[in-house]
């Protein structure tokens, strides 16, 4: 309670109309792709688990581009709540999401896969909720 | 609905917070906690269980009866054939395969399907460059088919599966019928089919290696192999011979394979046909392969072997139909790095690897030499399996004796003269899959069919090769050997070193090898080791041209 109400001293201006619109827009193409490329993740693995070799690396190069995305996707959300002021939900759940790319990571080349593929499931639902949350809740 | 959604959402990550400031009681606080650490057990459990590898693809055979102590008997080294003739520059050897009875368990007289009536069979020691003529008369019941594991061999004498040695007295007309089992329906009409003695022609244009020779029948190799048909075929060179390696009676080869025993002592495997005649494959319970719960080495049920401060070459082979092992020496040398590798499946190493152990699949071989000097005299060394549990974690015992005894050998920096093939040399990619698919195993969604080829390579060229797989799949070519270039896109593991013909391929992985195919044409196959899901369909052919 207390984090927000710095938040609202030092970043939310009163007059709505005044609020930079430029964050918003740079979280919504940020989300969106964070959301496209982990979706993408488990089609990658089902293509590998069908007899493709070249899916194995674009898994793991799209695993990548997750985590990257991850950082970006944190940053933006960030950004979001001191620039554009209001809700710091975003940036938790964000860094909630970087935090399960990065262990996603790890466990993948690990090949701990009895928790990578129920983590990835996880995050895909996560990655979903936080894109419709950048185009609709985000905005108001 | 949004603003709900949301609101779940936020109480989901915020819940913690929530629930502190609600001020619990005492006794809801202790009640809380037990529940944490109910859960946290539950959490560490489950946690263990998912992240737990699963060291082989395989079920269980439980032995029927009690199993005696361990170490109890020494280790035995299988003789070394002597051959009939050596006349023209060629070694003639006779071996005769046949039934024979022998104590693997203590107390127990087993019955054996052996080369010469023994498990394994006795050790052929050829020359590379000079011709060896094994001439081999079948005196079981069944047919069978003799192959050198890992030899460089024209497709006449490399045991095709339907290259059937009938026993000796069949007659003509049972012929065609016995050449069926184990296809499916399909038939051969390529098939090489010998009554009662065939002459198996090794060239041995190949480097110094330990290869092994074992059962190959179609549809039945791995009862075959389970009762006995393997045994050992070393490949000298002069090159190797100027090494000051250990040899003699301190180069022994070790055959370590599991099997499980019926309550009378004999041998015990789920087979669907008994007879091991008509209908190939095992039970439903084991067609994931069979796991025996007694390891022997060299025939013998946990033996001990009595050494001298001094180096030894143990040439370690996997004989198992599933079974993968992990394995180290127990306690380590001071120091650690107790297995030191020189050599691989198909050769020396360029220079040795040292180890602290060895992961090992069904078919690879790990030459090492161990130095037990390192060890004080009367010190007790057991070479364990970490993949096994209970008697299955052990594996055979080294007891260190005082005499130093003389020992002028060593392992020198450079072993062998080797040739790194490079991606750049192979002139076709090719990816092949392992699979289970409707109940058989399969690669790239085919079963085996004598027929069909999945690859037409040129004689004398270099290929990559993908393999993926669903389990764990050892994978076995013929004829060629490769070298492993990438395992799921990074560089080769520390097993992977050097000439091979059987890489480990574990579940869901993917694995690049370079093959240099021979200057030999004809049809060979490749398949899965793991011998359950070889015969049943996880084998292809390919062509040489």
């Amino acid at each position: 309670m207390a984090e927000q109400a710095v938040a609202a001293a030092t970043a939310a201006p009163l007059d709505p109309a005044s609020r930079p619109a430029w964050p918003l827009g740079l979280f919504r193409v940020v989300a969106t792709l964070f959301a496209l490329a982990t979706v993408l993740q488990p089609f990658l693995a089902g293509i590998f688990l069908s007899g493709s070799f070249s899916a194995l690396t674009m898994h793991e190069i799209t695993g990548q581009a997750v985590g990257g995305l991850g950082v970006l996707d944190l940053i933006c959300a960030v950004l979001l709540w001191r620039v554009r002021g209001g809700s710091s939900i975003p940036v938790r759940f964000a860094a909630a999401l970087l935090a399960m790319a990065v262990l996603q990571i790890f466990m993948g080349y690990g090949r701990i896969l009895a928790l990578h593929v129920p983590l990835g499931v996880a995050m895909v639902i996560g990655v979903g909720r936080l894109a419709v949350y950048a185009w609709r809740e985000a905005g108001k | 609905m949004t603003g709900d959604v949301t609101g779940d959402m936020t109480s989901g990550l915020t819940g913690g917070i929530t629930a502190r400031g609600r001020g619990l009681t005492r006794r809801g606080f202790l009640r809380a906690g037990g529940g944490l650490a109910g859960a946290a057990v539950v959490g560490v459990g489950g946690f263990e269980l998912a992240t737990r590898s699963y060291p082989q693809t395989g079920t269980l055979l439980r032995s029927q009866l009690p199993i005696p102590p361990l170490f109890t008997r020494p280790l035995k080294v299988p003789e070394v054939l002597q051959p009939a003739s050596s006349a023209g520059g060629v070694d003639t050897y006779d071996l005769v395969i046949r039934p024979g009875t022998q104590e693997m368990l203590t107390g127990h007289q087993t019955e054996v399907w052996g080369f010469g009536g023994t498990f394994p069979g006795p050790t052929i020691r050829a020359v590379s460059g000079r011709t060896a003529v094994v001439r081999t008369s079948n005196e079981l019941p069944v047919p069978i088919v003799a192959h050198l594991h890992g030899g460089v061999t024209p497709p006449a004498s490399d045991g095709y599966p339907t290259d059937l040695l009938l026993p000796l007295g069949t007659t003509g007309s049972s012929t065609a019928s016995m050449a069926m089992p184990g296809m499916g329906g399909k038939q051969d009409p390529a098939a090489r089919i010998a009554t009662g003695t065939r002459d198996y022609t090794y060239p041995n244009t190949q480097a110094a290696a330990t290869l092994w020779y074992h059962d190959h029948r179609m549809g039945f190799t791995a009862p075959d192999v389970w009762r006995g048909l393997a045994g050992f075929y070393l490949v000298g060179d002069p090159a190797e011979q100027a090494l000051p390696l250990p040899s003699g009676p301190r180069d022994i080869p070790l055959m370590i394979a599991d099997r499980s025993f019926a309550a009378d002592g004999s041998l015990a495997y789920p087979s669907v046909d008994t007879t091991l005649m008509e209908t190939p494959g095992v039970t439903n319970d084991y067609m994931n392969g069979v796991l025996g719960d007694v390891i022997l080495v060299n025939g013998v049920a946990w033996p001990y072997l009595e050494v001298d401060r001094a180096r030894y070459r143990l040439r370690l082979l996997n004989a198992s139909n599933a079974r993968r092992y992990q394995l180290a020496l127990s306690p380590q040398p001071p120091g650690g790095g107790a297995l030191v590798q020189i050599g691989s499946d198909a050769g020396l190493l360029a220079a040795p690897l040292t180890h602290d152990t060895i992961e090992i699949a069904q078919a690879e071989r790990f030459d090492v030499v161990v130095d037990f000097s390192r060890y004080k005299a009367g010190d007790v060394v057991i070479l364990t399996n970490g993949f096994g549990a209970g008697n299955t974690g052990k594996v055979m015992q080294f007891r260190v004796g005082g005499s130093a005894g003389t020992d002028d050998t060593s392992v020198p920096r450079t072993l062998a003269a080797y040739q790194t093939l490079r991606r750049s040399d192979a002139v076709a990619t090719r990816t092949f899959d392992f699979a289970d698919e409707d109940g058989l195993w399969k690669v790239n969604g085919q079963e085996f069919d004598p027929a069909v080829f999945a690859a037409t390579a040129k004689a004398g060229t270099t290929e990559l090769w993908r393999f993926l797989t669903d389990f764990h799949h050892p994978i076995h070519l013929h004829a060629a050997h490769f070298q492993v270039l990438t395992r799921n896109g990074a560089a080769p593991g520390p097993y992977d070193a050097g000439w091979k013909d059987t890489v480990d391929v574990l579940p869901t992985e993917a694995v690049e090898v370079l093959v240099r195919f021979p200057q030999l044409t004809g049809r060979y196959v490749f398949h899965c080791h793991n011998l359950e899901h070889e015969d049943m369909a996880m084998m292809a052919n390919f062509r040489l041209e």
